[in-house]
């Protein structure tokens, strides 16, 4: 077999995989999935006090768990169910930092409501390069 | 340059040998099952086509074929199998193998025997 014929078929084989892994989302749903996950973040450390800072956190979480969501269902639409290779669904890294994220928002202070501002952004620019395919495609 | 398929305990896959197959077999190595239409649509196949590549994939043991219900419509769903996993992955395992020979022949500057 040809080197360039090798090389060629070893992408494709590579690419077919890496798009189904994880399908590139549309701007307008990569947006939406993207703001919900920053809102909810700095929902999470809103600093209000009593039953309108539990309602405001369990927003802020819903939010999350809708930012979550939203890829998945547009996947299944697409015709693809379930993960496979390097896709991790069960981070267990990213599951502690939840915890912790909320373990801290509930007690949030002033201050600590600015900080979560800012992660939420952080939160919201990285989500957004994640489903658009431009940080972390899985290869 | 030409590499032969086993210079050095290479094999290729004869199941592979369509660059059709091997796609939707990477395509469905992504996931845990996938609907017919999607991989028709991302292996730009028409269906009679695609039909015939899963139907020999199927029978070497690599793909599981389903019927599901949905709605009043059936939906054919296409999953690889561990066998088919496992090939795939020395398949391209081999290939990536035969691009880096060439290449290292390629700057030592000598043909492979």
């Amino acid at each position: 077999m040809d080197e360039d014929t090798a090389r060629q078929q070893a992408a494709e084989a590579r690419d077919a995989f890496s798009h189904s892994s994880r399908p590139p989302l549309a701007l307008v749903p990569s947006l939406v999935s993207a703001l919900a996950a920053g809102v909810g973040v700095a929902l999470l450390g809103a600093s209000n006090s009593g039953w309108v800072h539990a309602a405001v956190f369990v927003v802020g979480v819903l939010l999350v768990l809708a930012a979550g969501a939203l890829p998945d269902i547009l996947r299944k639409r697409a015709g693809l169910y379930g993960y496979r290779g390097q896709v991790q669904r069960d981070n267990l890294v990213f599951l502690i930092c939840a915890v912790v994220l909320a373990v801290v928002g509930l007690n949030a202070t002033a201050t600590l409501s600015t900080i979560f501002v800012g992660i939420g952004a952080f939160v919201a620019i990285f989500y957004f390069l994640v489903l658009r395919r431009q940080f972390g495609t899985p290869r | 340059m030409s590499i032969p398929a086993s210079p050095t305990g290479i094999t290729l896959d004869d199941a592979f040998s369509s660059p059709v197959r091997l796609k939707i077999c990477g395509y469905l190595a992504g996931c845990d099952e996938a609907d017919f239409q999607a991989v028709m649509a991302y292996c730009e196949l028409t269906a009679p086509s695609l039909s015939k590549n899963i139907t020999a994939l199927n029978a070497k043991g690599y793909l599981d074929i389903r019927k599901v219900a949905s709605g009043r419509y059936t939906k054919t769903r296409l999953s690889i199998t561990d066998t088919g996993r496992a090939a795939l992955r020395s398949h391209v395992g081999s290939l990536q193998m035969i691009a880096d020979a060439a290449r290292l022949f390629s700057i030592v500057g000598q043909q492979p025997s």
